[in-house]
């Protein structure tokens, strides 16, 4: 049986999260092609959630209510979804727009879809000393606190940017799948703890 | 299924390569979406109002382009016409 912590009111599975915390997931950004040219200009005149600014942008921009949600949708038949809190979700989302596309009047398919970005953020509840972790780990930080408060944590392994604020805030960006924000938590935990700032 | 704080755990999302069929997504609740004809038609006359310039000088561009490839230009009648209509 796996090893539990009471984290709120919630069991943390210590096995995966040995710190005890989980992030949570922020935004999800997935990708998906419909396979069929589209005529952005029929779209954004049927369909009462779309914007088409075309000398802005070249695309239309569809929101729906639930999973709430904005798609980016081209001519080329390609969409981007983005604004859901899980894979799931955002699959669900990227369909119903593929669904409303469809009730348009375009054959659209659904092909490929893929999830590109997950963003997660958590809070280790303790403030943290940003220059002695940006001068200990100098390869992997950027820090200048005049231009943005935060240190920007570039990990290798897995390849996640982390943003790292004085109060203990944490963004983790950049993962294609859930797992690897997990991991690139609990690889700087140990760091964070390291470089507490302590109260006096 | 397994949560931790605020957080719902799912599982990872098989990606296919195939088409998928939409059909178990509830029409009725993207209906709400859709413009009734009317509506549609409303739409399309401010709509194009409002981009007007725009879809002159996209008329224009297209007018060169196929004058630069020896193309007649009888295929953007109809908009040419709508145009000088409202103008």
């Amino acid at each position: 049986m796996a090893e539990q912590a009471l984290e709120g009111s919630q069991p943390v599975d210590l096995t995966k999260h040995p710190s005890g915390i989980v992030p949570t997931l922020q935004n999800i950004v997935s990708t998906v092609n419909l396979d069929c040219k589209l005529e952005l200009k029929s779209i954004a005149l049927q369909a009462r959630n779309a914007e088409y600014n075309p000398k802005r942008f070249a695309a239309v921009i569809m929101r729906i209510r639930e999973p709430k949600t904005t798609a980016l949708i081209f001519a080329s038949g390609k969409m981007v979804c983005t604004g859901a809190k899980s894979e799931q979700q955002s699959k669900l989302a990227a369909r119903k727009y593929a669904r409303i596309i469809q009730k348009l009047g375009f054959p659209a398919k659904f092909k490929d879809f893929k999830i590109q970005n997950i963003v997660g953020s958590c809070d280790v509840k303790f403030p943290i000393r940003l220059e002695g972790l940006a001068y200990s780990h100098g390869a992997f930080s950027s820090y200048e606190p005049e231009l943005f408060p935060g240190l920007i944590y570039r990990m290798k392994q897995p390849k996640i940017v982390l943003l790292i604020f004085v109060s203990g805030k944490i963004v983790l960006t950049g993962a294609k799948v859930r797992d690897e924000t997990y991991t690139a938590f609990e690889n700087i935990y140990p760091v964070l703890t390291e470089f507490r700032k302590n109260q006096q | 299924m397994l949560s931790g704080a605020n957080v719902e755990y799912d599982l990872p999302i098989p990606i296919k390569d195939e088409s998928e069929t939409l059909s178990d997504i509830d029409d009725a609740e993207l209906d709400v979406y859709i413009h009734n004809e009317e509506e549609k038609n409303m739409k399309k006359t401010l709509w194009e109002r409002a981009y007007r310039e725009y879809l002159e000088e996209l008329l224009a561009a297209e007018k060169a382009a196929a004058a630069a490839a020896g193309i007649g230009t009888d295929r953007y009648g109809p908009l040419a016409k709508r145009l000088t209509k409202q103008g």
